[in-house]
């Protein structure tokens, strides 16, 4: 490329994508797998939410480059995300009060 | 002064920024930061509300007293079979092996989507465009079977104004799927420039990469929603 | 476009209403909002005055009830949204670049999108009342008043639409203001040499991006209970109206902390121009602002305390309300230090700052009052918490957007603003001020609820109401002092030099007002109080060498295109889905002419 920049060797090569794409591919055939094995509520989640956020980690670090991009990004993004996950929680815990309770009864 | 040596990636003149990192690219993440908190609210009401709805059709496997199955309109009635117990079985209306082959269909387009960044970044614009098309394509797909899935659900009797998993489901997955189709329409107007004389200019592997973190978002998204929608039956 | 060295007269070639509809400079801008917002503080004092008109005397009968829900609701939606926000985002135009030393923001044109689609927004929201059904249901809208079955009409339809008209514009203005700030500063200017004005707008851009989201969501919900038949506010079909208050307040509280950390922001600024010393405790004011907008996040239910919550929740929520007065009890005692042993000035701009301290504490104590769930469970629905928010925002928000007026006029419009006119506009403010709001305390305790249309005689309410609307036409006077200083002032020359206040922040090293391209050379920061720091160490800033290439981006009129698109997809919710479909197409047009109009 002309522009030094535009054209910066960062991030994978096509061949380590693929296999990326691969490592995620299992991983949610795992997921779905688990999700057949009748599991409790809170079994599901205990397995199911660190695959998920396993996934979402590789897709952010290697497909969106935060993981050779500028660390300033990561920041910019990870801050957001988080406080985006508590208020999710905040929001179920007092929005789902009884959907709360009811899931602790049944599992 | 920390003024960084990086090139802002703008064509002459490069401007220094303060950080070191390209004005628009930081746009970016900071907009995808803020559609962080968008999701998780329609997330947080999908959870909420999608647990207190009492008439079927419910997204699992449910059982109902036999009163609450007799009150049923016939329209959902046929999803519930009287158990002779004083209940009735109502199945679930999530078809997962559907939404699962769309779930793939997305993740591939992630793979065809950075392969067309590198492409971009590598001057290589066959690749580019040919992976272009192709994410455009498995975004198309994508929103084809969520047509599907979402007349599917019609058909069996789940409107917006059915029960609360209905109204919360649809918003949810309606308003990722809109993302999808900006991201369609925003890839399409990619590719359509790069035919242009000078394509997209200097910036090309700029441009697409820019346009990659949106497209990656949007699958993020979706990783989370299937997991928390469709694989956890709360 | 190439300017040679030196000052070119900034609006000589470039005037017309052409050039302010496709203008992209940031400073025309920050006019634009300026102006816009004044108007739209015009119309919510006259909506307030009318309330209180109909208030002085018990079974009034001045206007009807219905007229009057619309006016409280739109009384406060106007001074919210349509007044402070826009007219501190004005400040925040014009001073982010000359501030931290830059040409403009990162974003040219779509700081012009955010304005202009704030003007739609703004006439959207407010066209109710064209049709005599503007909203009615309270600012913050509480299911179920806003159902199809208790507030038909479109009167709901405004608001919802309107709000998310003007929740894209505070989310593009503040992506860009973040990006600028992060961005865009000049040599030497590191992140804590930053003036306290832009850190605030900094700390407020990030809190508006992250809450306006939540906001977006309850919007979208309601706009589908109202037309696409869902339940989520709505008890019959199974929905939770408690949801709507969460989700709004998510947003809702954080947006308390976006109309007062700008004024606090100004008036950091202002008080130690005016005590001839430096900011006390800089690094202390600029923690308690982040440490304000963490918290801010953890609040919001505290305006829920008698919803019901569970005592563990009301535990949090009570706890964390009373901790932020921790970091702004830091900021008023800072500023108390910076004016200790100062040499001070007691022009209009440090009467207003100066006022600022001990009547924006009133709000905060009553507010931390209200952190206590049994003491909140008396106060709810009263006009304590009435008295509450206007000793906050009117002597809070508002006094601090008066005092940036006074002090930056100069360099905004190179004319300085009648002193003793302004001090007649001071005195008059303050006394109306006290008069109409301090009496809701005790109207508060007395029981009088929030939002009654009337009320009877003999309930102890008559005295303090009348005194309350007697301290609104005050304000309405000192207003228009101020309009009348303005004409005044507008019509003699201009004559101001660069720094007529002998202030230390980069916006007065630059003429008055600035040159189109801000800077000839972009200055070399070298202290946090670089004019200061320069004055006592004998340096220079740079000179211009000669021919310098200063690149300005072009005029657009895309952005107003693009608004002008947006505004008929809402018009066609609330009208017929046909002007909808007109336009997205518009809206669609201009993206893809934006994204390939050259910008050099």
């Amino acid at each position: 490329m002309a522009h030094g920049h535009s054209g910066e060797a960062h991030g994978l090569n096509p061949r380590q994508y693929v296999i990326v794409f691969v490592v995620l591919t299992v991983v949610t055939i795992i997921e779905l797998a688990i999700s057949y094995t009748g599991l409790g509520k809170v079994g599901l989640m205990v397995a199911l939410f660190p695959l998920s956020a396993l996934k979402f980690g590789i897709v952010v670090a290697l497909f969106m480059h935060l993981r050779f991009d500028s660390p300033f990004f990561t920041k910019m993004f990870v801050g957001p995300l988080v406080l985006a996950s508590l208020v999710l929680l905040a929001l179920i815990g007092l929005g789902g009060y009884d959907a709360a309770r009811s899931l602790l009864a049944s599992s | 002064m920390a003024h960084a040596q990086a090139a802002a990636g703008h064509g002459a003149p490069v401007h220094a920024t303060s950080t070191g990192t390209d004005n628009r690219k930081l746009l970016m993440w900071l907009f995808l930061g803020s559609e962080c908190l968008f999701f998780a609210s329609l997330i947080a009401s999908h959870l909420v509300y999608r647990s207190r709805q009492l008439v079927p059709p419910f997204p699992f496997e449910s059982e109902i007293p036999i009163d609450v199955y007799n009150g049923l309109s016939e329209t959902v009635k046929h999803m519930c079979e009287d158990l002779g117990n004083g209940f009735a079985d109502c199945h679930g209306i999530l078809d997962i092996p559907v939404t699962s082959t769309s779930t793939f269909v997305l993740l591939f387009s992630s793979l065809a989507m950075v392969l067309a960044v590198y492409g971009a970044q590598n001057g290589r614009p066959m690749m580019m465009k040919g992976w272009l098309l192709a994410t455009i394509i498995a975004g198309v797909v994508f929103l084809g079977f969520q047509v599907y899935e979402f007349r599917l659900f019609a058909m069996e009797g789940l409107g917006l104004s059915t029960n609360q998993f209905g109204a919360s489901f649809f918003v949810l997955t309606g308003f990722h799927g809109t993302h999808v189709g900006v991201g369609v329409l925003y890839l399409m107007s990619m590719l359509a420039a790069s035919f242009r004389r000078n394509g997209l200019g200097p910036e090309t592997g700029f441009h697409i990469e820019i346009a990659g973190l949106y497209w990656h978002f949007v699958d993020i998204v979706w990783i989370i929603i299937f997991t928390v929608v469709y694989l956890i039956p709360v | 476009m190439a300017t040679t060295a030196g000052t070119l007269p900034q609006y000589a070639t470039n005037t017309g209403l052409w050039s302010w509809i496709t203008t992209v400079d940031h400073k025309r801008i920050g006019t634009l909002y300026l102006f816009t917002g004044f108007i739209w503080l015009l119309v919510g004092g006259l909506e307030a005055i009318l309330v209180r008109t109909q208030l002085a005397v018990p079974n009034s009968t001045v206007i009807d009830a219905d007229l009057y829900n619309q006016l409280f609701t739109m009384h406060a939606l106007t001074m919210i949204f349509l007044a402070i926000m826009p007219m501190t985002a004005a400040f925040s135009n014009w001073l982010i670049p000359l501030m931290i030393g830059a040409r403009d923001v990162a974003f040219p044109r779509m700081n012009a999108l955010s304005y202009w689609l704030y003007f739609f927004g703004g006439i959207f929201l407010s066209s109710g009342f064209l049709f005599g059904e503007a909203a009615s249901s309270g600012w913050f809208a509480y299911a179920p008043l806003t159902t199809n079955q208790y507030a038909p009409g479109r009167g709901m339809d405004f608001y919802t639409l309107g709000l998310l008209i003007l929740g894209v514009s505070s989310m593009v203005a503040a992506l860009n203001f973040a990006v600028t700030i992060i961005n865009m500063r000049a040599p030497g200017m590191t992140m804590m040499r930053l003036p306290v004005f832009i850190w605030m707008t900094l700390v407020i851009s990030f809190l508006l991006f992250l809450a306006l989201p939540p906001l977006t969501v309850a919007l979208i919900q309601l706009m589908f209970d109202r037309h696409f038949t869902t339940h989520f506010f709505i008890v019959d079909g199974g929905g939770d109206p408690i949801m709507w208050q969460h989700l709004f307040w998510v947003f809702g509280h954080p947006e308390v902390y976006i109309l007062i950390l700008p004024a606090m922001g100004i008036i950091s600024e202002v008080l130690p121009t005016f005590s001839r010393k430096p900011l006390f405790g800089y690094a202390a004011m600029v923690f308690a602002a982040v440490a304000i907008a963490f918290l801010s996040w953890a609040v919001w239910s505290h305006h829920m305390f008698t919803t019901g919550l569970a005592p563990v929740p009301r535990a949090i929520f009570s706890a964390n309300t009373m901790l932020i007065g921790v970091p702004t009890g830091v900021k008023i005692f800072n500023w108390l230090g910076t004016l200790y042993g100062g040499s001070i000035r007691f022009t209009t701009a440090m009467l207003f700052a100066v006022s600022f301290i001990p009547l924006f504490t009133i709000g905060g104590i009553s507010g931390v009052m209200h952190s206590s769930p049994p003491i909140d469970s008396q106060h709810q629905d009263t006009y304590m918490v009435v008295a509450h928010i206007h000793y906050v925002l009117v002597t809070g928000a508002l006094i601090g957007v008066f005092s940036g007026l006074f002090y930056w006029f100069p360099k905004m419009f190179g004319r300085m603003l009648d002193e003793g006119l302004g001090k007649w506009q001071f005195w008059l403010f303050f006394i109306g001020v006290n008069l109409a709001f301090f009496p809701m305390h005790f109207l508060g305790l007395a029981g009088m609820p929030r939002r009654i249309y009337t009320y009877d005689a003999g309930l102890g309410w008559d005295f303090w109401n009348m005194v309350s609307t007697i301290g609104a036409y005050v304000i309405g006077v000192s207003v228009l002092v101020f309009i009348w200083n303005f004409f005044k002032t507008m019509s003699k020359p201009m004559d101001q030099p660069n720094n007529p206040w002998g202030a230390p922040t980069l916006e007065w090293a630059t003429s008055s007002p600035p040159p189109e391209h801000d800077f000839d050379v972009v200055p070399v920061v070298r202290a946090r109080d670089p004019l200061w720091y320069d004055r006592d160490h004998g340096l220079e800033q740079p000179q211009p060498t000669g021919h310098e290439h200063i690149h300005i981006p072009p005029p657009s009129y895309y952005p107003i295109v693009m608004s002008f698109g947006v505004l008929l997809m809402a018009v066609g919710v609330t009208t017929s889905l046909a002007v909808t479909a007109l336009g997205i197409p518009i809206v669609i047009y201009s993206v893809w002419g934006w994204a390939l109009e050259p910008t050099s």
